[in-house]
């Protein structure tokens, strides 16, 4: 019972992380219709920033964290205004050619910068050690994790659900067209929520090291779970993220357990039934 | 024996929601027949013409074809058992050339579209076919150029030669004259005038020009229900059509 | 027309034949031609270079069986690796196992490419957009997966390795120069592309880009679009195999690397930076792409991923038609 819990305290750390590092791909999807391979590479850039001050400003990690946070919008930003811009011009196929590219020049400049080894941060001091459940250690940083990612899972629903913002962002996932038509202003809606996805993905990427170590080709490695991620939560809904990446998250840490032989396939043979029977994903619109 | 109409249906419904834009339509196409349906803007004529090709699925009713029910049977197998449609909005290979549109169609029509390659008797069959096709409307000069470079009329024509290549025993068209100019309503005409003795044909079309010089009887469609069915002269005389419809542009 | 002498026009009309079955058979193939004589002449000169020449036949194989479903099937995949390692595994597998022919072992490769494609795409063809992009993406990480997992058939990360393969047709011996896989890998891409080309060309080809055009209208001419799907893309997932299979052959390992996304990812980039929808587009982008990361791998082996990442922005922001396109475009300007 005690290793279940742990298992599940676990498993909800992984999924969670997974959805701050997806959360910003679905919106973009759901708003800009790109197929943005990239993603990651904003997870990997907050990782790369935040290691840069803890080692070089001899920051903690909570310190270094916002300035990973502002210091990837910012990019973000920037390539908004360049690379994105373009793609919203050119064909599906064009889009993973030049997101690809992307992801690329970010893989090797952190290698170029950082080298080649694998990192992870240093877990602050206030947070570090164990939280024993009988004979079951649960680091303390884990639960420190899951209570974050919860906190700003909710405050995005806030925002999304209550607020005068979240009410055009809806509008414009749900009909691009329509919403230019009845006046928002989409262009800005589009920009600022793949900004603000970006700074999600490097809250995850630097937060999350613990469980996915810096590395270079983390922008590629992990594009596979968060893609399948977004597939099966549905493309463009918050909800369908948060939900799959809780599941991809536990039935994936429950089946390495459970089946040891089966390795990571579980997940995606089950991710692959999930889609077959809803291609749309979990909560994404049926139309 | 009588022989069974060529197109024939049953107590078709259709609702959207609340809106029921298909009310116990029936009505039978003979073979070899040439029927107009008309019908104010929203009546439910697209939605009929969804429902009889399979693109849509009634709420209930029945759909037969030479006395077979096809309700059940998918797009292609109706397609295969002659029953075509052109499109109110154009649908075509964007970017195909005209040939090779028509050519699609007319591969489809034989069952050839899955082949590695032809014999020569098939090909020059089709290309004989295509040829023939592409000078009743006029589109031998534009065989080569590909559709989405053609102007909106020219695809309207490059419709019913899909529509022409399949085969068709059952014709419906939906609104083909919509977008074209005089001169090619007048090509239109004479090639639906030269169309095959056999093949049933029902026109949706808002152009009455063209209805009551083509069509030998006319159904009236409204909100979903049929108002009328009768000959031109019966129909055009018909003061509750006139009301409904008529009136307002033939006045 | 007006006849002269009857004995000069049938010469004249003989030797008008003989040059027009010439020239005829000469433009219609004259792709394969092009990559024949390419073939010879970088053989002539560049001796040194056969191993790496010998890859990027290889990977031009691989790149054609992609064009064939992205270019003119629409489907768009993140997942061909799948069957290129597969195939690769077969071949590999064979030769450790069963038999050292060669021939044989590229059949193999193909049947396990094709069978795994139909499995696959029998349900995942089902869907479409970027629903599909991700299943393709989830398929392969399955396929992958289960290789890192199954390490007492796939030697897990150490990969196979130790087999040999037996001379081709019994004549060739591969040597260490690489002479054989050089011209075995040219033959296999030449013969490939004369497929390609036939099939695209063939009223399935048309029926395949009806369908990338417009679904629903190609199902309305009574086309079974699903059933043309799945078998176009176990034609292509035949032809990854069979590209696998030559690479596990010729280089004499096989490695779970093979399966990964990034050999997606780079086959799609080859492909749309030679051009997509042409064939010899995905020859041209396969050695282009070979070639320039392995200079700026020797190079700078920190900074070629740099190179070649700005090169793909560079190349959708001013070439979106892929180098063929330019190529056509140029040509077309110089008369
Ligand atoms: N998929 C759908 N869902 C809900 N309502 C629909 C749908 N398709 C059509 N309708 C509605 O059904 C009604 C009938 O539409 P339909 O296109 O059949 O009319 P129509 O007679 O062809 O009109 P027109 O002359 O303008 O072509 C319209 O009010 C339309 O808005
Ligand atoms: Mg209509």
């Amino acid at each position: 019972m005690a290793s279940f819990v742990v298992l599940t305290i676990n498993g909800l750390s992984f999924g969670l992380i997974l959805f701050l590092l997806s959360a910003g791909l679905t919106l973009t999807l759901g708003l800009m219709r790109i197929a943005n391979l990239a993603h990651c590479g904003f997870a990997m850039l907050g990782g790369y920033i935040a290691l840069f001050a803890v080692t070089n400003l001899k920051l903690g990690l909570l310190e270094a964290t916002p300035i990973a946070l502002v210091g990837t919008m910012l990019l973000a930003l920037l390539l908004d205004r360049t690379v994105y811009r373009w793609a919203r011009e050119v064909s599906q196929l064009q889009q993973v050619m030049l997101t690809i590219g992307l992801t690329f020049v970010m893989v090797a400049a952190v290698n170029l910068i950082f080298g080649a080894s694998i990192r992870a941060l240093p877990i602050p001091e206030v947070l570090s050690g164990n939280y024993f459940l009988g004979a079951f250690a649960i680091p303390i940083y884990r639960l420190f994790l899951v209570a974050l990612s919860l906190l700003v899972a909710g405050a995005i629903w806030f925002v999304i659900r209550f607020t005068n913002y979240g009410a055009r962002l809806r509008a414009a996932i749900d009909n691009p067209r329509m919403a230019q038509c009845i006046g928002s202003n989409v262009d800005a809606i589009v920009s600022s929520a793949f900004v603000a996805g970006c700074g999600l993905a490097a809250l995850g990427g630097a937060l999350g090291t613990s469980m996915y170590p810096l590395e270079p080709t983390y922008a590629l490695i992990y594009l596979v779970p968060v893609l399948l991620v977004v597939a099966v939560g549905g493309l463009g809904s918050l909800e369908g993220s948060l939900l799959a990446a809780i599941l991809v998250g536990l039935l994936d840490t429950y089946s390495r357990y459970l089946l040891p032989a089966m390795g990571g396939a579980a997940i995606y043979a089950i991710a692959a039934g999930i889609l077959l029977m809803r291609p749309r994903g979990l909560l994404g619109q049926h139309r | 024996m009588i022989q069974s109409p060529a197109l024939q249906v049953v107590d078709l419904c259709k609702n959207f929601g609340a809106l029921r834009v298909t009310q116990e339509v029936s009505f039978h196409l003979p073979v070899g027949h040439r029927r107009a349906l008309i019908g104010p803007n929203g009546a439910g004529k697209t939605s009929l013409i969804h429902q009889i090709t399979g693109v849509l699925r009634p709420s209930s009713g029945t759909v037969s074809l030479e006395g077979t029910n096809i309700v059940r049977h998918s797009i292609q197998q109706r397609v295969r058992q002659g029953l075509v449609r052109t499109f109110q909005i154009n649908s075509l290979f964007p970017d195909l050339t005209v040939i090779d549109n028509v050519r699609l169609a007319a591969l489809a029509a034989r069952g050839l579209h899955r082949s590695f390659g032809l014999t020569v008797d098939h090909r020059s069959l089709i290309a004989v076919e295509i040829e023939r096709l592409l000078s009743t409307l006029g589109l031998v000069e534009l065989g080569t150029v590909k559709v989405s470079h053609l102007a909106y009329g020219k695809r309207r024509l490059v419709e019913i030669a899909l529509a022409l290549a399949l085969k068709p025993k059952v014709l419906l068209l939906d609104e083909p004259a919509a977008g074209l100019s005089r001169q090619e309503i007048s090509v239109l005409v004479r090639v639906l005038r030269a169309l095959p003795k056999h093949i049933a044909v029902l026109i949706v079309e808002h152009d009455m020009e063209l209805v009551f010089e083509y069509a030998e009887s006319i159904s009236v469609l409204v909100q979903g229900r049929l108002l009328r069915t009768g000959t031109v002269d019966e129909v055009r005389s018909d003061r509750e059509v006139r009301d409904v419809y008529l009136g307002r542009r033939h006045v | 027309m007006n006849s002269p002498e009857p004995s000069a026009t049938l010469d004249v009309a003989a030797s008008a034949v003989a040059n027009s079955l010439i020239t005829r058979t000469v433009s219609a193939w004259r792709v394969e031609f092009a990559v024949l004589a390419a073939v010879m002449i970088f053989y002539a000169f560049g001796q040194d270079y056969l191993a790496l020449a010998s890859t990027a036949l290889v990977t031009a194989i691989f790149v054609l069986s992609l064009d064939l479903i992205v270019g003119y099937a629409g489907i768009e995949t993140l997942g061909q690796a799948a069957f290129f390692g597969i195939g690769a595994y077969a071949a590999g597998l064979y030769a450790l196992h069963v038999g050292t022919d060669p021939i044989i072992g590229l059949a193999v490769g193909a049947i396990a490419g094709a069978l795994v494609g139909y499995l696959s795409g029998e349900v995942i063809l089902r869907t479409g957009g970027l629903s599909l992009l991700m299943l393709t993406l989830a398929v392969a990480s399955v396929i992958q997966e289960i290789a890192n997992t199954a390490t007492s058939i796939t030697g897990g990360a150490d990969g196979l390795s130790g087999y040999s393969i037996a001379p081709i047709f019994g004549l060739f011996q591969f040597d260490l120069a690489g002479k054989t896989a050089y011209f075995y890998s040219a033959t296999v891409l030449i013969v490939g592309l004369a497929i390609c080309r036939f099939i695209v060309e063939s009223p399935f080809g048309l029926s395949l880009r009806g369908i990338k055009g417009n679904v629903t209208r190609a199902a309305l001419l009574g086309i079974g679009t699903h059933r043309c799907l799945v078998a176009v893309y176990v034609i292509s997932a035949a032809l990854a195999g069979l590209a696998g299979a030559l690479s596990a052959q010729i280089s004499g390992v096989v490695g779970t690397d093979s399966l990964s996304f990034v050999v997606s990812g780079n086959a799609m980039v080859m492909l749309i930076l030679g051009g997509v929808g042409r064939l010899y587009g995905a020859v041209i982008g396969a050695i282009v792409f070979v070639v320039i990361s392995d200079q700026a791998a020797s190079v700078d082996p920190k900074n070629w991923l740099l190179f070649v990442g700005v090169l793909l922005i560079l190349a959708v922001r001013f070439a979106p038609t892929g180098l063929a396109g330019v190529l056509t475009a140029l040509g077309r300007r110089m008369g």
